[in-house]
């Protein structure tokens, strides 16, 4: 209706003729998503899938466990026949698209649920982290069926917990093969730890994958970039703590460094397809981040406005590599974040003068001011700043 | 016309499913059953999320209630035509060829929970805790030639727990 609305007033303005009115709504038609039919799909749905599960655990007690597996797999099999047909329909409409998401999704977490179910029903003694382990890798192909972020995103999430509930487990062992001592296993463990999102960067830039799913190794980067720029924010934290060194083998963040400057050096050839700006970005913020963990773990007192400091620089890097890759919003949001860290120096700083009204004056006068520079200049300087950089292209945009 | 490898990404999945079912269910029938004392963990905590904790009180046959090795372990079992075997420690191999039965030391630690449906967790814990003071709680294994245990039940008063708790009415 608003989109009629809006064509018929184009139209009177002789902005458009009634040529590409008639364009514009048949590609509308074509492309949009029934949502009220998916709303009421949904809801029914849900409602029998509700019903069904009261029914199932009000009697759990009492159903054999011949018969709560075997309803376990009819449906299982229903769903992978559902997704099996939906996938080898060749007619990509949107609608069908949309059913191949969700099946793929709930396939993906009922064999999930199916995994602890069978646990439960045997009493089998394994861990969750094995459990997460074993369905992560078998719905690996499962969810390569599907094309969008939604199921990309879900399994990244997933195969990042099953990675970190993983990574500990040798750490259980007595003993380990080919002579390894505990100290080296440790050493290990760690170092995979601190280099886990640099190895699903390597992951997310098969190069089938990026052909052929890209969609899904966009999602994987993207998140694996979240988690190294987040990481870089909260190194700061080593400077709160003390005797940081006496806790962390040196060793580990030496091999953490190499991994570092590897993928750093590596980048051109893992974003192809990037500006070279954005290339760039990226392997500032690789060594600035492995940088600050590195420089923060050597100091014996804890020294809060060191850390402070540094990670207001570290901050200014982020909004330089913001503007490097042409992101103004996410320039925006560090600048603002920028704005708050100062306010949170003066806090730690100042902090007992909070007490005194002149202290509290003075807080919130620094408030105003960086508030009112941030939402005058901001803008201004983002632009300012993006026209010395030449203009972005590639595909990569965090 | 059959899409092959949708088929197969389909499939995997639900082969596993079904192998899991398989295999608990030859372990159960291939293995030896054997039955222990089950003994307190955290009186505080003997239920914890949907399972109740335990621990089992072996038999131990004197002086043999430590391993040489800590990475070649296993426990001994010994039928003496009681209720519970006699258990000692010993090297796997010897655990293998001599005695009647053996666990592998790397399962050993698995054996110490049982999962019961939530809206009778606190019933199952309070008759597990009657039980265990009068000495009437035992926890059935089924342990394969490999020495790996799989629980199969949990008997109380020589009863089987679920069939206790389903006596039961609901909280």
């Amino acid at each position: 209706m608003r989109l009629n609305k809006k064509l018929s007033q184009w139209r009177q303005a002789g902005l458009i003729d009634k040529h590409t009115v008639q364009n514009i709504t048949e590609y509308e038609k074509s492309s949009s998503k029934p949502v009220v039919l998916w709303a009421a799909g949904g809801v029914g749905a849900f409602a029998i899938i509700v019903g069904i599960v009261s029914v199932i655990a009000a009697n759990w007690l009492y159903m054999p466990d011949e018969v709560k597996l075997g309803i376990d797999l009819v449906l299982c099999a229903a769903l992978a026949f559902a997704v099996y047909r939906v996938s080898s329909n060749a007619e990509a409409t949107q609608e069908k698209l949309w059913l191949r998401e969700i099946l793929v999704f709930v396939y993906y977490g009922f064999i999930l649920a199916s995994m602890a179910l069978i646990g439960q029903t045997y009493q089998l003694g394994g861990s969750i982290a094995t459990l997460l382990l074993v369905w992560t890798i078998v719905t690996i192909p499962l969810v390569l069926l599907a094309r969008g972020k939604f199921v990309a995103m879900i399994w990244v999430v997933g195969a990042a917990i099953t990675y970190g509930s993983n990574i500990f487990k040798p750490l259980d062992y007595a003993s380990y093969p080919f002579g390894f001592s505990r100290e080296t296993i440790e050493i290990i463990v760690y170092t995979l730890v601190l280099i886990g999102p640099l190895l699903f960067i390597y992951l997310s830039r098969i190069r089938w994958l990026v052909r052929h799913r890209p969609v899904f190794a966009e999602e994987m980067s993207r998140y694996s970039w979240v988690v190294i720029i987040t990481g870089g924010f909260f190194a700061q934290v080593f400077w709160y703590a003390s005797h940081v060194a006496d806790e962390i083998s040196t060793t580990v963040f030496l091999i953490t460094g190499v991994a570092t400057v590897l993928t750093a050096i590596l980048v051109p050839v893992l974003y192809n397809n990037s500006h070279a700006n954005t290339q760039l970005a990226m392997r500032v913020v690789l060594i600035t981040v492995f940088l600050l963990g590195f420089t923060a773990i050597w100091h014996s007192d804890s020294l809060n406005l060191v850390g402070a400091l540094t990670n207001i620089a570290y901050l200014c890097i982020l909004a330089w590599a913001a503007l490097q890759i042409g992101s103004t919003p996410l320039f925006n949001f560090v600048t603002a974040v920028i704005s708050l860290r100062i306010l949170f120096v003066y806090f730690e700083v100042f902090g007992s003068m909070m007490q005194t009204g002149l202290g509290l004056i003075i807080g919130g006068i620094l408030t105003l001011v960086l508030a009112w520079l941030w939402f005058k200049k901001s803008g201004n300087l983002a632009k300012q700043l993006s026209s010395e950089v030449p203009a972005v292209g590639g595909s990569h945009d965090k | 016309m059959i899409n092959k490898k949708i088929l197969v990404a389909v499939l995997i999945p639900f082969l596993l499913l079904c192998l899991l079912i398989v295999r608990a269910e030859i372990h159960i029938q291939q293995g030896r059953e054997w039955t222990f004392h089950v003994q307190g963990y955290d009186p505080r905590d003997l239920l914890r999320g949907h399972y109740l904790r335990f621990n089992l009180r072996y038999n131990w046959v004197d002086g043999k209630s430590q391993c040489e090795s800590a990475h070649d372990c296993c426990l001994c079992l010994s039928d003496i035509g009681e209720v519970v075997p006699t258990v000692a420690k010993t090297n796997c191999e010897v655990a293998q060829n001599q005695c009647d039965g053996y666990i592998h030391g790397d399962f050993e630690r698995s054996l110490n929970r049982y999962y019961i449906p939530e809206n009778q967790a606190a019933q199952a814990e309070q008759i597990l805790r009657d039980a265990r003071a009068n000495n009437d709680a035992y926890l059935s294994l089924s342990i394969n030639s490999r020495g790996v245990p799989q629980i199969t039940d949990m008997i109380i008063d020589g009863e089987s727990l679920n069939e206790l708790i389903k006596q039961l009415p609901e909280e």
